[in-house]
């Protein structure tokens, strides 16, 4: 038996017909890429616009195609005016894929980087979220929106709205949450949202893409053909081609819309997911692993340590001896492990979907029971 | 020619020295035996896909599921080039002893 229980890396299975979606858009002729009017289908436009309902935005164009929640946040922290001596206030709860660009925009352009603590579940503490707001008045606000290591879920209404206050442009990485967890720019006010679609949205890798707000003025971090106003030295003003140089992933975009349009029709079932999520917990508990047991909001995301074993022993067996097919380590997330108390080796991840079924957490907590009988 | 083919593993520390190395043999467990003088093997035999371990002396490690062809060794941080190359003596000579075992 394989079971998948990897859907914070990516998600499997991707939602029917993706697969066949992708296979098809690349053995079928080409449509007039790039161009508007009504010669060919938009399968970027109607992307945009499933994104846009999701999201709760007004206007599509906003939604800016990319490769990756990592390509989104890089045009978005490379594109901002940094003003000199500016400062940024984000969270060790981070992705390298924030704290990476972050890092390197404070060794190039200087910026003061204030990394805050998160409790012992991976959660940014709003108090002292709002005491850094106050004390560094950023330029800039960055924090996840759900931890990829515990599953905690932020408020990111309330973190937006404090940030918004001090007066800074606030970025969300909404990762592991967009699909799963509501993500509202405009309610909450956040200014710019990255995320990415093989996660919880259930697309092709490849695929992701950044959410601007009107306000926001942003600088192209990526120049280049556009296909469209191609007698102009400088990128278009028009969004979101702005930001969308360079020939697009169309077969992953064509993907990604077959995922949001199966999703649009089969509502997720929160509660079953979470009675999932939960039941596995239980049993890691139950089983004599010591589980980072995080309470809602949260994402099906389940991070633990086995006393006997180290993290990387336990992940080998786990994937090689039982074939299960899950993470073990940092995770991508190096800062937060000190904050759970699972420096300097990580956790053992297991992260579940919609797909999961009970037989798949069955297989998981008798695979766990077999790791505590037994050391290495 | 080496009888083996050899590929580095990453895995989340840059400092991480771990390799996988894949056999012209599977991995049962009277070749496993032969780590014997090197270490302590531990073997569990109760999963679904019974694996080992041996924990060499000298700090290095090497997993595998029992019967497989391929085998991972994770050298230590300290040496690890010195480690790596004395393994690989050792593998090369045991292969070749399996090899003339089998053509006897």
């Amino acid at each position: 038996m394989q079971v998948y229980v990897n859907n914070a890396a990516t998600s499997w299975p991707k939602a029917p017909q993706v697969g066949e979606m992708v296979a098809s858009y690349i053995s079928d002729v080409p449509h007039h890429a790039g161009r508007s009017g009504f010669s060919g289908p938009d399968i970027a436009g109607e992307c945009r616009k499933l994104l846009a309902n999701l999201l709760q935005v007004k206007d599509a164009t906003r939604i800016v195609l990319g490769s990756n929640a990592t390509h989104a946040l890089n045009i978005a922290l490379h594109g901002i005016h940094w003003q000199p001596g500016a400062a940024v206030v984000t969270t060790a709860a981070e992705h390298n894929s924030v704290l990476r660009p972050l890092h390197y925009l404070g060794k190039t352009k200087g910026l003061a980087v204030h990394i805050l603590p998160v409790d012992k579940l991976g959660r940014v503490k709003p108090e002292e979220w709002e005491t850094a707001l106050v004390k560094y008045k950023p330029q800039v606000a960055v924090f996840t929106h759900a931890s990829n290591v515990t599953g905690a879920v932020n408020d990111a209404a309330l973190l937006g709205r404090l940030a918004k206050q001090a007066g800074a442009i606030t970025l969300l990485d909404a990762s592991q949450s967009l699909g799963i967890v509501p993500v509202l720019p405009e309610v909450w006010g956040i200014d710019l949202v990255a995320f990415t679609g093989h996660k919880y949205l259930l697309g092709p890798s490849g695929t992701g893409g950044l959410y601007i707000a009107s306000e926001v003025d942003l600088e192209p971090v990526w120049v280049g053909g556009t296909g469209v106003q191609s007698d102009l030295d400088e990128m278009p003003v028009t969004m979101p081609i702005r930001f969308e140089a360079g020939t697009a992933n169309d077969p992953a975009i064509a993907g990604l819309l077959t995922a949001l349009k199966w999703s649009t029709e089969h509502v997720l079932n929160v509660s079953a997911l979470q009675s999932k999520t939960e039941r596995l917990a239980t049993g890691l508990v139950t089983a004599g692993a010591d589980v980072i047991v995080v309470e809602p909001p949260r994402t099906p995301v389940i991070s633990f340590t086995l006393k006997n074993w180290t993290v990387e022993d336990a992940g080998e067996v786990l994937q090689k001896s039982f074939e299960i097919v899950c993470r073990t380590g940092l995770h991508c997330a190096p800062l937060i492990h000190t904050y759970l108390g699972t420096a300097p080796a990580g956790t053992i991840r297991l992260s579940l979907s919609q797909f999961t079924t009970d037989e798949d957490i069955d297989y998981c907590l008798k695979a766990i029971n077999a790791l505590t009988h037994e050391t290495v | 020619m080496k009888q083996y083919e050899c590929k580095r593993v990453e895995n989340c520390f840059s400092s991480a020295n771990i390799y996988e190395y894949r056999l012209p043999i599977k991995a049962k467990e009277e070749f496993i035996e032969c780590f014997a003088p090197l270490g302590v093997i531990k073997y569990h035999k109760n999963f679904p896909r019974p694996c080992f371990q041996a924990s060499l002396t000298d700090g290095a490690t090497i997993k595998g599921i029992i019967a497989d062809s391929v085998i991972k060794v994770s050298f230590p941080d300290s040496n690890p080039q010195e480690c790596k190359a004395n393994f690989e003596i050792f593998l090369e000579d045991l292969l070749k002893q399996q090899s003339a075992g089998r053509e006897r």
